[in-house]
């Protein structure tokens, strides 16, 4: 399996060294991988972003994962469905349209619950992360995972 | 003294409270929990004197940023920080936090076993297709770098790899 990956932030020369393909482009992505994943966080830039247009570009034996929130255009995304019978989409993110999704039975599945980090491990590591890192703050001044800068 | 409130209405593992209350007690601050609440109110009361806050799904709202008078950190235990409401946060001159990486490895191995469960047919006994000469690409675009990398490189190593699970540790 061939592994893709674009990131605005990080040069491609930085992504190829861990082994992993890079693009230029969004575009070129859809366009290459029958397999994309997503792990977009919501911003005001990435809320609905995967769409129709993108994810019609998609190789024949298209499969999307998600387990990014409120990043893929749920009403575009039922579109892709009928447009295209071999389409499948798997996401532990409940979408709104989930009951009429589900009559493309054999290719859409969505867990009930959110999945994605319920783990012994992460829920172990990101509350003792949580504790680690207000005590920087407080003692060092350390905002190194500031997210409202 | 500094008062720290862990706030969850979907409590942390006893482990790894046993772990936030060493961490913070043994810097000298105050810990206080509030766990398994049902009412969004109980939360406007318990953060009126705390320094920081710790939270996981909890909703950080502009009502709760105003209740908390003392508050100076939020910090979201886990990736996505949608919960907490920056505006409001940054008004009252708050630091928000989340705590990128910490959940990578177990997003990565969720997807791989999405990525073979459609594979596969959803498992009902239909013939379904292989991973090996396909394509993959993870979509990352903002993401934390670290939090890409770490994704990345779990994911990556168990595609590649996908015939030798045995060796995963």
């Amino acid at each position: 399996m061939d592994v893709y990956a674009f990131d605005p932030f990080v040069p491609r020369e930085v992504i190829e060294k861990d082994g992993i393909k890079g693009v230029d482009s969004v575009e070129e992505l859809y366009s290459t991988c029958h397999y994309i994943s997503l792990n977009i966080p919501a911003t005001e830039k990435t809320k609905n972003s995967i769409n129709l247009e993108l994810l019609s570009k998609m190789p024949t034996g298209a499969t999307v994962i998600n387990t990014a929130r409120k990043v893929i255009n749920e009403v575009e995304l039922k579109q892709v469905f009928v447009a295209r019978p071999d389409f499948k989409y798997i996401s532990d993110i409940m979408p709104d349209c989930h009951q009429d999704l589900l009559q493309f039975e054999n290719r859409y599945y969505c867990t009930p619950k959110k999945q994605g980090a319920e783990t012994a491990e992460a829920n172990i590591n990101a509350g003792l992360a949580a504790a680690n890192q207000i005590v920087k703050f407080f003692k060092n001044g350390d905002k190194t995972f500031q997210v409202n800068k | 003294m500094t008062k720290i409130l862990v706030a969850t209405e979907k409590p942390f593992a006893k482990v790894a409270i046993e772990g936030i209350k060493k961490i913070i007690t043994e810097a000298g601050y105050e810990i206080a929990l509030l766990e398994n609440y049902t009412d969004p109110k109980e939360l406007l009361q318990s953060v009126v004197d705390v320094d920081a806050l710790i939270i996981r799904s909890d909703k950080a709202t502009k009502e709760v940023i105003e209740a908390g008078k003392n508050l100076k950190l939020i910090v979201r235990a886990g990736a996505g920080y949608d919960n907490i409401d920056l505006a409001a946060a940054t008004a009252k001159g708050i630091v928000a936090m989340n705590t990128p990486g910490q959940n990578s490895n177990a997003v990565a191995e969720l997807t791989f076993g999405m990525l073979v469960f459609m594979a596969r047919g959803n498992f009902k006994g239909g013939s379904g297709t292989e991973l090996k000469g396909k394509r993959l690409v993870f979509m990352p675009m903002e993401m934390w770098v670290r939090t890409l990398l770490v994704l990345l490189r779990a994911s990556t190593w168990m595609c590649m790899h996908s015939i030798h699970l045995y060796r995963v540790k």
